[in-house]
C-alpha cells in the first residue's frame, strides 16, 4: 500500500486542496523558470495519481506504469505552455486521458470505453457472493473498498476517482474528461449506485430501507 | 415534501459549490430515513476516498528522470507568449490593426497628408543623339503651370538605357 506524501484535510486521507495548489503553483514557477529538479518534486507529488487515474481507465496492469511515465513526460514537455486557466490537476487528467485515449486505439479496445452508448451497461453487476457476509475491519476494509473500486467499470471507477478520491467538481472533472456536466453528474450517479451494491456488507449501516 | 431521491442526495453530498435548495437542507433537517440515507452516501464518499490508490515502482521517479528529454523543455516563439498570457487571437487583431494603418494612410488626404507630384510633360525634339546632348540635362520650363521638361532623343535614350 503506498503511502501519500501529501498532507491530508481531516485524517481522511484526502489531500488539502489549497496547500496541494500552492506548492503545485510554487513547482510550476520554479520549473518554468528553468529549473528542472522542480520537475522531480512535482512528479513525485503525482505519480501515484497519474498512476492512479491511469488504471481507473486501463485496468491495474502492468503497462498502467509505463503510460503514468508516458503522461509525466508529456507533462515535461508541455508545462511551460499551461495557462492556468484550469487547476494544475484538471489540466495533468486530460493530458493523461488523452495518452490513454491514444493507447487504448493503439490496442483497439476504444469502443466501449469512452462511448457514451455504452455508459450505463459498462459496469458487471456485483457479485453478492464475493463481498456478503463477511466482516471487514481495517485493512481489509480498504482492500475490500479497493476491490470493489476495481470491479467497476472504467467509466466509473474514473468519476470515482475523481470525485471522491480527487475531490474535483463536477465542472472540473467535465473539463478534464472532455464531456458534458450533465454526463459526468448521471455517471457519478450511477457509479454511487454500483458502488453501493457492492459496499452495503463493508460500509456499517445506519440506513433505513433501500430505495 | 416527500423524500429526497438518491440523485438529489448525491447532488447534495457532491455539488458543494451550487447551493442546494434551501427545501433539501430543510428536509434533511426534518426527516431521519433521508438524513440516514445521506450519512451512509457520505461514508461511502469517504470509503471510496480513502482507498489506496494502485502502488508505483519504488524507482519510478528515477525512472522517469532518466527517461525525461536530456535538454530542459525550450520555450518556442509562441510558447514564450503563451506564457505570457499570449493569445493568437492578439495576433490576428495587431495584423488587423497593421492593415487599417495603412489603409489610413494610403487614403488620408487631409493637412501633411501626402501630395502627389506635379504632372510632367515630356517633349522630345527631333533629331540624331549626340554626346553633347546626352550630356545636357533636361530643361525645366518654369513659366508654365505644368512643370514642363524638354529633353532631347539623348535624354530619353539615357533614361530608357539605350546609351
Amino acid at each position: 500500500m503506498n503511502k501519500r506524501t501529501i498532507s491530508t484535510t481531516q485524517g481522511t486521507g484526502v489531500p488539502d486542496k489549497d496547500e496541494l495548489a500552492a506548492r503545485e503553483s510554487c513547482l510550476t514557477e520554479r520549473f518554468i523558470s528553468g529549473d528542472v529538479s522542480a520537475f522531480a518534486e512535482l512528479a513525485e507529488l503525482y505519480k501515484d495519481r497519474v498512476h492512479g487515474f491511469v488504471a481507473c481507465i486501463l485496468g491495474p496492469d502492468r503497462e498502467s506504469e509505463d503510460i503514468a511515465q508516458e503522461v509525466l513526460i508529456q507533462v515535461y514537455k508541455s508545462l511551460s505552455s499551461f495557462r492556468r486557466e484550469a487547476r494544475l490537476s484538471t489540466w495533468i487528467y486530460a493530458l493523461a486521458r488523452n495518452v490513454c485515449r491514444r493507447r487504448l486505439r493503439e490496442r483497439g479496445r476504444e469502443a466501449g470505453l469512452f462511448a457514451a452508448a455504452k455508459d450505463e451497461s459498462g459496469y458487471e453487476l456485483p457479485d453478492a457472493a464475493s463481498s456478503a457476509e463477511a466482516v471487514f475491519e481495517g485493512a481489509e476494509s480498504a482492500r475490500a473498498v479497493r476491490d470493489a473500486i476495481d470491479g467497476l467499470s472504467p467509466l466509473h471507477r474514473t468519476v470515482i476517482f475523481l470525485s471522491c478520491w480527487e475531490r474535483l467538481s463536477y465542472q472540473e472533472i467535465a473539463d478534464a474528461l472532455d464531456i458534458p456536466v450533465g454526463t459526468v453528474r448521471s455517471r457519478i450517479h450511477n457509479a454511487m449506485a454500483a458502488l453501493a451494491i457492492r459496499l452495503k456488507t463493508v460500509i456499517p449501516a445506519e440506513r433505513g430501507e433501500t430505495r | 415534501m416527500s423524500c429526497l431521491s438518491k440523485e438529489q442526495l448525491i447532488d447534495y453530498l457532491f455539488a458543494a459549490e451550487s447551493p442546494s435548495p434551501a427545501s433539501v437542507g430543510e428536509h434533511l433537517a426534518a426527516c431521519a430515513g433521508c438524513r440516514a440515507e445521506l450519512e451512509f452516501l457520505k461514508r461511502l464518499k469517504t470509503a471510496a476516498g480513502s482507498a489506496p490508490l494502485p502502488p508505483v515502482s519504488v524507482n519510478f521517479t528515477d525512472r522517469l528522470m532518466r527517461a525525461l528529454p536530456t535538454e530542459a523543455p525550450r520555450k518556442g516563439f509562441l510558447r514564450g507568449f503563451y506564457g505570457r498570457g499570449f493569445r493568437p487571437a492578439w495576433a490576428f487583431a495587431l495584423a488587423g490593426c497593421a492593415v487599417l494603418f495603412y489603409l489610413g494612410l494610403a487614403t488620408w488626404r487631409g493637412p501633411g497628408a501626402p501630395q502627389p507630384g506635379a504632372p510632367e510633360a515630356l517633349c522630345f525634339s527631333d533629331g540624331p543623339a549626340t554626346v553633347k546632348k546626352v550630356l545636357a540635362a533636361p530643361q525645366k520650363n518654369t513659366s508654365a503651370k505644368t512643370a514642363v521638361y524638354s529633353y532631347t532623343d539623348g535624354c530619353a535614350a539615357a533614361r530608357c538605357g539605350l546609351l
